[in-house]
């Protein structure tokens, strides 16, 4: 069983991830790079890895922070980073729609009606004096996102298609999130589409009203995912499902309400309400992580219509479910002793 | 001597080109990440033809020449205004250097409350980069030139229009050419890393775009063709130079 443990180490050093036998036949920890944009999403990682279940499953985990999910994908295909916390990006499909071994393996956030204020509208009350519930008053009208590849450019050409508006319609700026809210406020811009979690927005009601947000136009959206680069996917899956399993407990814990310290450094480096962001988000998780392949499907099906990617994949090209499904049969062994 | 002088100039481009080429066909270098200059030769004669490049090239060559040609003449009136009267230059130096000294982009968020989230803000970016370089060159244009020729100047009777005519201007002018020159690397520089912030179209856009999109060829085509404008516009400014002033090499 030790020859075996150390042959699988060895194999997934091949692949880049550092697992060392010593001549003892004693295995250290495998180490594990995983890339995530800092944030309340990130939350259930930190606390999985705060309360040791890497380190219990025999892996040593290096998170390294990246500033958008686009560029989470170079790294992961090329194996500097084995696994990414990121949402579906048109980078993503392109990569794989070149032939690189890069999947989904579990779905994660749900784009939430409660939480905070991610992928919902805001407005300049001088803009919009009767108010954000009519989409239609955003015709003609200036709107910044962060990206218009990213989650809120999908949110914003989702509210004008219900509002039967065209992307010709309005003037859509990119700019940065705090860039774009200082702008809000400064009557330079009608409305924003928020991309981070910022209950900041919430004390500037006096200047900013609060519009629609993706959930109330598609409940149960899934807007973030665990991607897995070749490394986990072909040279060492069993690593992979314990990571996966790993960090499905900290989900776990998340959602009943254990907190990770990284939280508060997160609060209090973004200035946010750490009372606030504690309770926000921490029900918007998918606990099993099951990928809602609808979810996927209307995400590529905007980036091809956006022009984004040439090429159109179809969901379950992106995905590979066999890590979900041996957590889940993990799952049910120990239920079953 | 021509041809000697174009062979040095590309020998090395051509070289490293090879060797890219060579790399990417045996397999050694990722094409996802390093295509070939082969494949990235077509992909932009593609885009050439499709217009896109043209296109974008247009949007961001507007932005700096409108940038450079407002900030360029406010920069050189400043210099020469600070280099003829110490007053001005007391009163006007400690904001140049300070500003001179403060990364371009980190003015873009106040540019943008002061006048909104259009082409204004990028513009007014490009204007203050170039006001700064043309107006310190032209400041030190002034100060470099050789007293001893004006008082000749006035001893042999010139009035101080020709004085100025005849002895400040011509000694002035490389000073303030090579201010000018570095001023349009600099807008170009500024224009595109406006776009890159604040992308809605140009060269630095269509470089975000395709770094969020990882349409690495696009990636590519968008920085070959920054680096080609600038090494145009270098090199016709200096072919400028050379005819128009044509002491300044000597001095």
């Amino acid at each position: 069983m030790r020859r075996r443990e150390c042959l699988g180490s060895l194999a997934f050093g091949a692949a880049g991830i550092l697992g060392d036998c010593s001549a003892n036949g004693h295995r250290e920890n495998s180490l594990l790079r995983v890339a995530t944009v800092p944030g309340i999403y990130a939350a259930p990682l930190h606390l999985a890895n705060e309360l040791g279940y890497f380190t219990h499953a025999g892996l040593a985990l290096e998170i390294h922070p990246m500033s958008s999910d686009a560029e989470t994908v170079p790294p992961l295909a090329t194996g500097q980073i084995h696994a990414a916390l990121a949402s579906v990006t048109p980078a993503f499909v392109n990569t794989v729609a070149k032939g690189r071994h890069l999947r989904i393996v579990a779905g994660r956030q749900i784009a939430s009606p409660t939480c905070g204020s991610v992928g919902t509208l805001y407005g300049n009350r001088i803009a919009f004096p009767d108010g954000l519930s009519d989409l239609r008053r955003l015709k003609g009208k200036r709107i910044a996102v962060t990206s218009a590849t990213t989650f809120t450019g999908f949110c914003l050409d989702t509210f004008l298609a219900v509002a039967g508006l065209s992307a010709d319609d309005i003037e859509r700026i990119a700019l940065r999130q705090q860039e774009s809210i200082a702008a809000l406020v400064a009557g330079k811009l009608d409305a924003i589409v928020v991309s981070q979690f910022d209950y900041a927005l919430e004390a500037l009601s006096p200047v900013v009203i609060k519009g629609i947000g993706l959930a109330a136009i598609f409940p149960n959206f899934q807007a973030s995912y665990m991607m897995f680069g070749p490394s986990l996917l072909e040279a060492a899956p069993q690593i992979g499902t314990s990571f996966l399993a790993a960090y499905l407990r900290g989900t776990d814990d998340f959602m009943a309400g254990k907190m990770p310290k990284f939280l508060d450094e997160y609060a209090r480096n973004s200035r946010l309400n750490a009372e606030k962001l504690r309770w926000g988000c921490h029900d918007w998780f998918a606990r099993n992580g099951k990928i809602d392949l609808s979810s996927v499907r209307r995400s590529v099906d905007w980036m091809v219509a956006r022009k984004f990617c040439q090429k159109r994949l179809e969901a379950a090209q992106l995905v590979d479910t066999r890590f979900v499904d041996a957590v889940e049969a993990g799952k049910t062994a120990n239920a079953i002793k | 001597m021509s041809m000697r002088r174009a062979g040095l100039a590309l020998w090395l481009p051509a070289a490293l080109l090879a060797i890219w080429q060579i790399l990417t066909s045996a397999g050694w270098l990722d094409p996802l990440f390093f295509p070939a200059p082969s494949t990235l030769l077509s992909a932009g004669w593609h885009m050439l033809r499709q217009g896109e490049l043209g296109e974008q090239t247009f949007h961001t060559l507007v932005r700096m020449f409108i940038g450079f040609t407002a900030g360029s003449w406010a920069g050189l009136l400043c210099g020469l205004a600070m280099g003829s009267f110490s007053s001005i230059e007391r009163s006007f130096e400690p904001l140049i250097s300070a500003v001179y000294s403060t990364p371009n982009l980190t003015l873009l968020p106040l540019l943008i409350l002061f006048f909104g989230v259009g082409d204004a803000a990028g513009i007014i970016l490009v204007a203050t980069g170039c006001f700064i370089l043309v107006a310190i060159h032209a400041l030190d244009a002034v100060r470099r030139v050789n007293h001893t020729y004006v008082e000749l100047a006035a001893n042999y009777g010139a009035n101080r229009v020709a004085i100025l005519r005849k002895v400040y201007i011509p000694a002035c002018l490389p000073g303030i050419f090579t201010g000018v020159r570095l001023a349009v690397g600099r807008a170009l520089i500024i224009a595109v890393s406006v776009e890159m912030v604040s992308p809605r179209n140009g060269l630095g856009s269509m470089i975000w775009l395709a770094w969020q999109t990882l349409s690495t060829e696009k990636l590519y085509i968008g920085v070959l063709t920054t680096g080609f404008l600038g090494l145009l516009f270098n090199a016709t400014l200096r072919g400028v130079e050379t005819r128009l002033i044509p002491w300044g090499r000597q001095s």
